[in-house]
Formats: C-alpha cells, sequence, structure tokens
C-alpha cells in the first residue's frame, strides 16, 4: 500500500488527490504501434547480438565483447580543465601529496624505488596546510600524516607494473570527471565511473571519479585535456560497460585485480579494481579503488 | 535469487492512489524469459508496464517524441543489461529507475544542448475519462510542469504508478524522508489548482 504524508489524509485531499492523479494518467501520451514496431525491432536484434543468457553472471561478462562501441568526435571533448583537484602522475613509483583542495599522485624512476613526494604546480603548493599523505615504492608501507585532523594511516602502494622507461620527471594532472563530462562527450552518463581508494580528502574515497566508460568508448581527463579510449580487440567485458583494457591517443587504460561486484542500488554495482594508466613512452600507474557502474 | 513481484506486477492495486487500469498482471514466466534474454517476453512485460513508465517520461521530459526516444533508448539499455537485474527488486520498481535516470539525462543533455529556458509541459488532450473541466486539466498539468524535474517524476511515480515511497527513493537515490515531504509539498501545490 502507497503510504502518504501523515499531513495529507483529509477527505477533500484524498479527492483532490485521486482527480490530480486521473488527470495525469489522461494526460499520458500513449505509445503508437509505431513505437512498439521500432522496440521490438532493435529488442530482437539486441537478443541476435548475445549469446543466451542462461548463466547470467557468465553472460555479464561477455554479452558486450565485440559490440561496437562507437568514439564520438573529439572536437565534442571538453579541453578545460574543471578542478584543482588532480592526480599527478609520471611513471615507476608513486608518491601522493594531498593538499587542501589539491590531489597529487606522482612517481619517479629510479633504481631505489623509494618514495619521493612530488612537489606539484604551483597552485597546489599554496594550499599544502592541511595534509600530506606518502605512498613509497612497492612493498614499503606509507603513513599519512593529517596535520589539522589527527589521524595517522598506513597503506601499501601497488606495484609498479613496467618500468620507467621516459617521461619520468613529467608529471600528468588528471581530472575528476563529472556527469556532465560524460554528456558532453558521450551524450550519455550512465555507465561506469572509477575511484581511486587513496589520497582522499575526506576518508570516502573521491568525491569526483577519475574514469567514465559506457556505450561509446572511455574517458578521462589527463593534464587538462579529455581523452577519449577506445576498447582494445580482445579485451574481455566488466560488466556491461567496461573492459579490460583500452586505447587513446598517448595513453592507454585498463582494469587489473578486478574483484567480485557488489549491488549497492537496484540500479548499480561496485567492483573493486585496479586502474591502470599507461603513458605510451613509459611507465604505468596503478590506482587502486572502485568501479563503480550503472544499468 | 527469487523474483519479487511487487503488488502492482501482480495486478493488485494501490488503494485510491491506482488510477490506470491494471487488470494485466505480468505472467511469472515471462519474467523469468525476460531475465533469460528473450525479447518477446521483455516486450509483454514492456507493455504491461509502458503506461506508468511512460508516465514518469513524459513528466519529466515533457515532449511525446522525447518520451519515446527516451523510453526506447531506456527499453533498450534494460534489455542489454537485463542479466544484471538479480531480483532484489520487482522488474518494475528496476524498469523505472532506469526510465527516470534516463529521461534526467535527456532533460540535461537537451538543456545544455539547447540553452533552453523552461518549457511549458506538452499539452495532451484528455482521454475524457476524468470528471475534471479542460480548464482545470490544463492547470494541473501545468502546474506539474512548473515543479522541478525531480519532483515531478516522484508525482508521477506515487500517484500515477502507485509506488511507494520506498520504492521512489530507492529509483531516485532521494531519501525516503525527503520523497514524501517533496511529494507533499509538490501535491499540495497541485491541489491548489483543483479546489482554486
Amino acid at each position: 500500500m502507497t503510504d502518504r504524508p501523515s499531513d495529507l489524509p483529509s477527505p477533500d485531499d484524498r479527492r483532490a488527490d485521486d482527480e490530480i492523479d486521473q488527470v495525469l494518467a489522461a494526460s499520458v501520451p500513449p505509445a503508437g504501434q509505431d513505437f512498439w514496431d521500432r522496440v521490438d525491432t532493435s529488442l530482437s536484434a539486441i537478443a541476435e547480438e548475445r549469446p543466451p543468457l542462461d548463466r547470467p553472471e557468465t553472460a555479464a561478462s561477455s554479452d558486450t565483447a565485440g559490440e561496437v562501441i562507437r568514439l564520438t568526435d573529439m572536437n565534442q571533448a571538453n579541453q578545460t580543465l574543471r578542478s584543482p583537484l588532480a592526480l599527478r602522475l609520471a611513471a615507476a613509483s608513486a608518491a601522493v601529496v594531498l593538499t587542501g583542495g589539491a590531489i597529487f599522485l606522482a612517481t619517479r624512476g629510479g633504481d631505489d624505488g623509494g618514495a619521493e613526494v612530488a612537489t606539484g604546480d604551483s597552485s597546489a603548493q599554496t594550499t599544502s596546510e592541511l595534509a600530506t599523505t606518502t605512498i613509497p615504492a612497492p612493498g614499503e608501507s606509507t603513513s599519512t600524516s593529517v596535520d589539522e585532523l589527527d589521524s595517522t594511516t598506513t597503506t601499501t602502494a601497488a606495484p609498479p607494473t613496467s618500468e620507467c622507461v621516459a617521461g619520468c620527471d613529467v608529471g600528468l594532472p588528471i581530472s575528476p570527471i563529472t556527469n556532465e563530462d560524460a554528456l558532453d562527450t558521450f551524450q550519455e552518463d550512465v555507465g561506469c565511473y572509477f575511484r581511486a581508494d587513496e589520497a582522499d580528502l575526506d576518508g570516502d574515497g573521491f568525491d569526483d571519479a577519475v574514469f567514465f566508460s559506457g556505450d561509446f568508448g572511455a574517458l578521462m581527463i589527463v593534464d587538462g585535456t579529455t581523452v577519449t579510449f577506445e576498447p582494445v580487440d580482445g579485451a574481455e567485458s566488466i560488466g556491461l560497460w567496461t573492459v579490460t583494457d583500452y586505447t587513446g591517443d598517448r595513453y592507454d587504460v585498463g582494469f587489473v585485480d578486478v574483484g567480485e561486484e557488489v549491488e549497492t542500488s537496484i540500479e548499480s554495482t561496485d567492483r573493486p579494481a585496479t586502474l591502470q594508466l599507461r603513458v605510451d613512452d613509459g611507465g604505468t600507474l596503478d590506482i587502486p579503488g572502485t568501479l563503480g557502474c550503472g544499468v | 535469487m527469487p523474483i519479487v513481484l511487487s503488488d502492482n506486477e501482480r495486478g493488485e492495486q494501490h488503494g485510491e492512489v491506482c488510477v490506470t487500469d491494471r487488470s494485466e498482471a505480468p505472467v511469472a514466466s515471462d519474467v523469468d524469459a525476460a531475465r533469460l534474454g528473450d525479447p518477446a517476453a521483455f516486450g509483454r512485460l514492456l507493455r504491461i508496464w509502458d503506461r506508468d513508465l511512460r508516465g514518469v517520461a513524459w513528466a519529466v521530459v515533457r515532449n511525446q517524441h522525447a518520451v519515446d526516444d527516451v523510453l526506447q533508448t531506456a527499453y533498450e539499455k534494460a534489455f542489454r543489461s537485463i542479466d544484471g537485474f538479480t531480483g532484489a527488486s520487482s522488474m518494475k520498481t528496476w524498469l523505472h529507475s532506469i526510465v527516470y535516470r534516463s529521461a534526467i539525462d535527456h532533460v540535461r543533455y537537451e538543456g545544455r544542448r539547447r540553452h533552453a529556458g523552461i518549457e511549458t509541459l506538452e499539452q495532451v488532450p484528455a482521454a475524457g475519462s476524468t470528471s475534471v473541466s479542460a480548464t482545470d486539466h490544463i492547470a494541473i498539468v501545468d502546474a506539474l510542469g512548473s515543479l522541478d524535474l525531480e519532483t515531478r517524476a516522484m508525482v508521477m511515480l506515487t500517484g500515477v504508478a502507485g509506488l511507494t515511497f520506498d520504492e521512489v527513493a530507492a529509483i531516485t537515490g532521494v531519501a525516503r524522508g525527503t520523497v514524501a515531504s517533496r511529494v507533499s509539498r509538490a501535491r499540495a501545490k497541485l491541489r491548489q489548482e483543483v479546489q482554486s
């Protein structure tokens, strides 16, 4: 039974509500036969494209494999760096500096694999009073001191997956992606968003995602430029909207260590995963986090 | 996982708020078949719930042609991800959430693309099945159009589709209490149009 606010149930109000509902229901334009013809045709086409779903879990990971995923015109891509929040990326080992409103993931080359706090850019340095987190080399622990929040956490950096070949001293800021970014680029915002676990300011992960994937491909904002990716042939599906490997101009991105999905609401699921961003001229950064997907 | 059929899916009415014909109830075997990718079964389910789903899309996008586009996109999206429907909620609720999201996305995208101002809700002649005068009918539809798009959807979901506040909260991602208060305020505004 539909529950109603307690301040509504007067008889007059109920009658008025009934009339309103009748009017609204009667106002909805009915579906025409041409609409159902189109829907039936498209449903049949979708059914023919995929194998029978007798095993939903298996089918869920395969029904998008080989599907046509289009990249929209790059001219649609938004070239503006919208937020001071940034991940600063270089190559083999990682360091993270949390600042007031700015986050940098930085890596550096070298054989010792030790930690190095990224210097960031000038805008970040001016707002560094809030907190500082350092993620050291693979296998080493890292301590996070939050000056004003009086808390300390320890994490372990994800191991790099390739040696630093070039560009190790060049930082690449990665900016958060909003629904508007996804809509501007792909005309959709239903898909998957990846949020990093580490380097969060409030303990709940990034408020904004750093990766989006949908029907048309994938999207990141790197160095102030919107980079679109297309799936690599043969990449495995992760649910409906994501595959394990994408390629783009100057960068490749993919996912490893993908965990089991957990339903978070009627229309979304989360999976633990590690995003790997690879720079064409060398260097890989692993970012552990959560891949959240809509239906 | 067992399939959950909501009251509406069983063809039961939600008391006084049920104003649409729900004589045709979904067949459980159609739900099973749809989950296995049967397009015909899924199409039959859509036809049962389309009126309610269409109401949500119409309230949000306010244009008949756009309603068809939004619904077709949403239905295709739902069918592509039918294997992701776990049965934890009713399929009707699940479909409503997809349509709601698709409609919201459409409005946001079109709004930015066109930089359009507030449109008036498209006037569609009543089916002649209500006792409300044509003038009141227009006033009610206009009043609905003056609400924000999320609240418009909430009014349709609760009043026309007959969903509970809990279901609407799950669909819209808004807290139940917030849904209740927004619907209450919206209904008060709509009643003023009828009673004035």
